[in-house]
């Protein structure tokens, strides 16, 4: 039976207290809500964080505000249960619920958060495992070791994002406000996530992902398609995120994310400018699946074969398309 | 009831009275009374099969006094553009030789059906560096509920006349059947034939690209592995067991069979 290692464990009433803990602890410390990613880590020894700072008990990370028109502010201790099933979430966002409400089991949305989904530490076959595992292959760069197993002539680290909420968010255009005790700031999704298996996310150390803005859903048509082996439990090993801006029936700007083939979701670029002002035809959306696929590089790491998942990137833009056009996803 | 006791019977949840069914009393009344007046009421009992190795190689594993029969129908739903493959119903038919507690023989094919649809779909042992690279059971994958299909059991009952009251096993026999079955459904559904477990997307994916280039739509071992296999250890039966061979007239009649449908079940 694995066990967490010994760690400190300190429980802030405000986001302010959070905020100078987080800064006293310096870069080591853990920040956690659900612990649904944190802790199975850290029995595994992926992490040994010496403090960890709880913030489930922090009032101000509660709690969704606004609406379809104004957009929706969603703090990040909202359980992905509650992401899944608000009616404003579900009504205007429908590609974030849908999301939410496919991440692992009804017990792990029940206690993980969107702010822990967002900010989900990258996977991969060789990192993901208990430390005699890891031992006994010599570790890995991501952890206590020196060479990346599923790219071994690579410089730097290759493990997957594999969140299903941060694709959708960077889909749709939404912010981040990230606080420190140096203040805080406010930056689009897109810009929290990095390319790399280590250094993923742009946050810095001492700063706590407060809240999530979206932006208003006039307009707005969205979709999330996640691949995986089994109908749950499952990490994504790809996502697909479509956001359209849609006048009648063309489409005024749209942009396509797909996880889980990169260190960060990846903006199919090409692919989504060639939606910009067009109607949303069967023939243009086969024109776009077949652009957003080629960026796709996932690697042996995850479940089932990379050159199948790459594949796959097609085939779900061409059918997540086609529900938005609401056309038959399958010939 | 206050009558002798080999004048009762017992059958559809009652104890009655066999010259006159009329007069019972519910079972569930009648342990209840039972163990009121003795306590528990439990019994136990074990069957040791018949010691039958003589002297050759590999006699004390492997022959059985009976063996178990099955059978299995998969329906699959196959997605030709990404060679997804979904069981949607299986039907099996097991012989048990006597199901003595039927629900429980039904749950063990059922749960030998659960591990013979894992094999063929999902269950993969996969090495690198000498390390299993699926060592958990996140990554190990079998069934979840949402993929595990509904399944109709029958057992054929064929009254054995080694085992106890006539039974054999119910262990993974069953399973036999499913794996072959499914890709049996796979090649109805999509006229190619994958030939090794587990039949993943991509495999079916690869077999339909060499049906449509006008290839054999098949993935699987091209040829046996180049293995000296040493010529078979060739053993006549012995002596004594000569005049003990059964002929074709020894065995019960299959017209005789009783089939108990044990109903269908998730």
């Amino acid at each position: 039976m694995m066990r967490l290692p010994p760690f400190r464990y300190v429980a802030p009433r405000t986001l302010a207290e959070a905020a100078d803990l987080l800064a006293e602890h310096g870069p080591r410390a853990a920040l956690v809500a659900g612990g649904t990613d944190l802790y199975p880590n850290m029995k595994r020894r992926q992490v040994e964080p010496p403090g960890v700072i709880g913030l489930r008990g922090i009032q101000e990370l509660r709690g969704v505000d606004g609406d379809a028109r104004q957009g929706l502010s969603l703090r990040a201790n909202v359980t992905l249960a509650e992401v899944a099933s608000d009616p404003r979430v579900a009504g205007a966002y429908p590609a974030l619920a849908r999301a939410a409400g496919q991440v692992s089991t009804v017990h792990l949305r029940n206690m993980g958060t969107l702010g822990g989904n967002l900010c989900l530490d990258t996977r991969c076959n060789y990192y993901n495992q208990s430390y005699e595992w890891r031992a006994a292959l010599g570790f890995c760069k991501k952890r206590d070791g020196q060479t990346c197993w599923v790219a071994t002539a690579s410089p730097r680290c290759w493990a997957v994002s594999s969140s299903d909420t941060a694709p959708v968010m960077v889909a749709l255009g939404a912010r981040v406000r990230l606080v420190s005790v140096r203040g805080e700031r406010v930056i689009p999704a897109e810009a929290l996530y990095q390319d790399d298996g280590i250094r993923y996310l742009a946050r810095q150390p001492d700063e706590i992902l407060a809240e999530a803005l979206l932006p208003p859903a006039e307009g707005l048509q969205c979709t999330y398609w996640k691949l995986r082996r089994r109908g749950s439990f499952d990490f994504p090993i790809l996502g697909v995120a479509v956001a359209l801006e849609r006048d009648d029936g063309v489409v005024r700007a749209g942009r396509i994310v797909l996880g889980a083939v990169s260190s960060a979701p990846l903006l199919a670029a090409e692919a989504s400018k060639l939606l910009a002002g067009q109607p949303l035809t069967a023939e243009l959306i086969d024109e776009v699946a077949e652009a957003a696929w080629r960026g796709a590089r996932p690697l042996d790491n995850t479940d089932l074969n990379y050159a199948w998942r790459k594949r796959m990137a097609k085939v779900y833009v061409r059918r997540a398309l086609r529900e938005l056009a609401g056309l038959p996803v399958q010939d | 009831m206050e009558v002798p006791i080999d004048s009762l019977g017992a059958a559809n949840r009652r104890i009655y009275l066999l010259d006159d069914p009329s007069r019972f009393i519910p079972f569930d009344q009648a342990v209840q009374l039972a163990e009121a007046r003795h306590g528990q009421l439990a019994a136990s009992g074990s069957y040791t099969p018949p010691k039958i190795y003589a002297p050759y190689k590999g006699s004390t594993v492997g022959p059985s006094p009976s063996y178990t029969f099955s059978a299995a129908a998969v329906e699959v739903t196959c997605d030709p553009e990404t060679g997804e493959v979904r069981a949607d119903k299986v039907w099996i038919a097991h012989d048990i030789g006597r199901a003595i507690n039927p629900r429980l023989v039904e749950g063990q094919v059922e749960g030998g059906v659960y591990m013979g649809l894992g094999e063929a779909l999902m269950e993969e042992q996969v090495f690198r560096r000498g390390l299993h690279k699926l060592p958990s059971m996140l990554e190990y994958k079998s069934l979840s509920a949402l993929e595990m299909p509904e399944v109709e059991t029958v057992l054929v009952e064929s009254l054995d006349p080694e085992g106890p009251f006539g039974a054999k096993e119910a262990g993974q026999g069953p399973l036999l059947p499913v794996p072959p079955a499914v890709a049996n459904a796979v090649h109805d559904a999509l006229g190619v034939r994958i030939d090794e477990l587990p039949i993943t997307p991509d495999r079916v994916l690869k077999a339909l690209e060499r049906q449509r280039e006008g290839k054999a739509p098949r993935v699987g071992p091209e040829r046996v592995p180049s293995v000296h296999f040493p010529e078979p250890i060739r053993v006549e039966p012995p002596e004594e067991w000569r005049a003990g061979i059964p002929g074709p007239g020894d065995y019960p009649d299959p017209a005789s069979y009783t089939k108990s449908v044990g109903g269908s079940g998730r």
